[in-house]
């Protein structure tokens, strides 16, 4: 096992699809010269050149458009839209051609596309810089959206999605990309659709996405100090969605909370708990509850940032509140 | 007109003799293709919708016979010509409208998004494939690959964002990719003259430092000459064309739009381009045809198609069971 950050895990995995397969190549603006807006890319210009490290004009739309086509054409192209609220540019191409061009021609086209993007608030940028919009894509059949929250999670799942022959909506989150974590020396993959256990525990179901999954695991060691013990469920892949892992885990603790960055109207949040109330009901030893971004517009400021995610300590309350303890 | 000068001169592209025959078959195979259909829709055996394009055989013929078989084409959703000239099967085109289960996507494309091997997916969404397009243009050039993608739009789309995103990328990147506009003057009810800043497209071509030219999409010969020249241009590496055909929409919108915005002047003027009836009467000037080989092919061209109605219409309709199968396996 190694230790590496967030950042540098999807830059292995960028490195080890690129070096196995030819077809794999990077285009975004700035991943070139200038190294991704999160320098995720910093260097791969220099070891592998234009032809797979391409800068773009700032054309979102035509970003997707022509990663579309690539990928019909056999390569296997990582498009990446640098911020996730820029992806309202590109809509078109995600929602009405990558997602349904397979599906419109059965057994006609492969659209291999992956989209790396990033969401999530923590640098007072505000609202065309922080937003998280995955469950936008999780409404739209024909793409599978992957939302990982550690080193080894964003590794694993990136390659597994270049190596997917439909197209993929991958989200990374500004605030993990210096988290650190371990992973091992040799090369692994880890499939789409299997939740991950973060922490056991017996008292209460926390299901929690990207970087709430560490601020879920925060509250967790707080809570233990009391005497609650929690389980810690990240999703990893939103679609396809693991519903067994977490249903298994509402049939041991009756109680869920669900935790995540973007605003709670029209969150996942909503669907997973109306998964777990149609699926685990008789399970249920009360209502299904939600902490998620209050349904406001992120102001740019630094100070004000705070308010527009849960805390810790929104969690660690929200857990005492539901267990009556 | 040439807004660039090292343009490879279009009056050296040769045509022999079989090629016109060639052109002319190919365009008469399109539009009584068309009209069968738009028959089939009246007697509602085609449901949903569908959008001729007849009118624009010339330019469709012209692109055809241009590209070489490992070329790539992107239609457009008006008219399925370019299906039927570039030899997919009639039968599975129409099966597809019609929505039967051995249409060439098993029923699921109907017309908006009908695909084949020879000719790549149609989008609903107008404009949606210069950017695809363009992609494709760039994966044969970064595999060294020697093709030519072809990309059709209309005037219509040629509004679009797309349209300037992908034309600045193409150039950018000198890809292998020859646009073409297929003008036929309307965006549905809007006309072009009310709906865009030029007079032609060409004109834009400039600003994305490619060559532009403004056709005659009704006269088969110039348009050839014209995109066969630019599609050789690609091919050599010298980066992507603008091309605007202008056509004639000798039809409404969809089958059941009445036109009622266009005046009786223009819809008689309509009549005179009329690519089939240009091509007819040049071909019989140059003798290059009689009315008794023009007689046959029109007659060969009809029983083709009829085998491939009576395919389409006995074939069956998709079970729901099978869809559902389907979608379980692939998208859930």
């Amino acid at each position: 096992m190694k230790k590496i950050n967030y950042k540098d895990a999807v830059k292995e995995a960028l490195m080890e699809e690129m070096d196995k397969d030819e077809r794999v190549f990077v285009i975004g603006e700035d991943v070139g010269v200038y190294g991704g807006s999160f320098k995720v890319t910093l260097g791969l210009l220099e070891k592998y050149g234009s032809k797979k490290i391409i800068d773009t004009p700032i054309s979102e739309n035509a970003i997707i458009g022509t990663a579309i086509g690539a990928a019909m054409y056999g390569m296997r192209p990582v498009a990446e839209i640098s911020f996730i609220d820029f992806i309202t540019l590109a809509m078109d191409q995600i929602v009405n051609e990558a997602a349904k061009i397979m599906a419109f021609s059965p057994g006609l086209y492969k659209i291999p596309l992956v989209i790396r993007t990033q969401c999530g608030t923590g640098r007072g940028i505000g609202g065309h810089h922080e937003q998280s919009l995955e469950a936008w894509f999780v409404h739209t059949p024909g793409l599978k959206v992957v939302m990982p929250s550690t080193p080894y999670d964003a590794k694993g799942l990136l390659k597994t999605s270049i190596r997917d022959n439909e197209p993929v909506i991958f989200i990374e989150n500004k605030k993990l990309y210096p988290v650190e974590g371990e992973i091992p020396e040799e090369e692994y993959l880890i499939p789409l659709g299997k939740a991950d256990v973060k922490r056991k525990g017996t008292d209460l179901t926390v299901i929690s996405t990207s970087f709430m999954v560490h601020l879920s695991l925060e509250a967790a060691r707080i809570l233990e100090e009391s005497g609650i013990s929690i389980e810690v469920i990240d999703p990893r892949t939103l679609v396809p969605f693991d519903k067994d892992t977490i249903i298994n885990s509402v049939k041991k603790t009756g109680k869920v909370l669900i935790v995540h960055e973007a605003v709670k109207r029209g969150g996942i949040g909503g669907e997973i708990s109306a998964i777990i109330a149609e699926e685990a009901f008789d399970y249920l030893k009360g209502p299904i509850f939600r902490l998620a971004a209050p349904n406001i517009v992120i102001p740019s400021n630094y100070i004000l940032d705070e308010y527009c995610i849960p805390k810790v300590e929104d969690i660690v309350l929200k857990v005492r509140e539901i267990l009556k303890k | 007109m040439i807004t660039n000068t090292n343009y490879k001169r279009k009056e050296d592209i040769k045509m022999d003799k079989d090629l016109h025959i060639k052109i002319f078959k190919l365009m008469v195979r399109a539009r009584l293709f068309e009209e069968r259909q738009l028959q089939l829709y009246h007697e509602a055996k085609i449901r949903g919708y569908l959008h001729p394009g007849i009118g624009n055989e010339a330019t469709e013929a012209a692109i055809i016979t241009a590209v070489r078989d490992e070329d790539i084409i992107y239609p457009t959703h008006r008219g399925h010509g370019l299906f039927a000239m570039r030899g997919a099967d009639m039968g599975k085109v129409l099966a597809e409208l019609m929505g039967k289960s051995n249409g060439y996507c098993s029923g699921q494309a109907g017309s908006c998004h009908l695909a084949a091997p020879q000719v790549r997916q149609v989008q609903g969404i107008l404009g949606a494939q210069i950017p695809i397009a363009t992609g494709e243009a760039l994966a044969i050039k970064l595999l060294g690959e020697i093709k030519v993608v072809l990309c059709t739009f209309g005037d219509g789309a040629a509004n679009n964002g797309t349209f300037h995103e992908g034309l600045n990328m193409a150039s950018i990147w000198k890809l292998p990719v020859v646009f073409v506009c297929v003008n036929n003057l309307y965006a549905v009810s809007f006309s072009f003259n009310n709906s865009t800043s030029v007079k032609s497209n060409a004109i834009r071509a400039k600003g994305y430092s490619m060559p532009g030219y403004d056709i005659d999409g009704s006269d088969y010969e110039k348009a050839y000459r014209t995109i066969k020249a630019a599609v050789d241009r690609a091919r050599d590496g010298e980066g992507p064309t603008l091309i605007e055909a202008k056509t004639t929409r000798v039809k409404g919108h969809h089958p059941n739009d009445s036109g009622s915005y266009r005046s009786k002047e223009e819809l008689e003027a309509v009549k005179k381009k009329d690519p089939i009836r240009k091509a007819t009467r040049k071909l019989l000037r140059l003798k290059i045809l009689g009315k008794s080989e023009i007689n046959r092919i029109y007659h060969e061209v009809k029983k083709d198609i009829e085998e491939a109605v009576a395919y389409a219409d006995n074939s069956p309709f998709p079970s729901i069971d099978e869809f559902v199968k389907y979608c379980r396996q692939t998208l859930e």
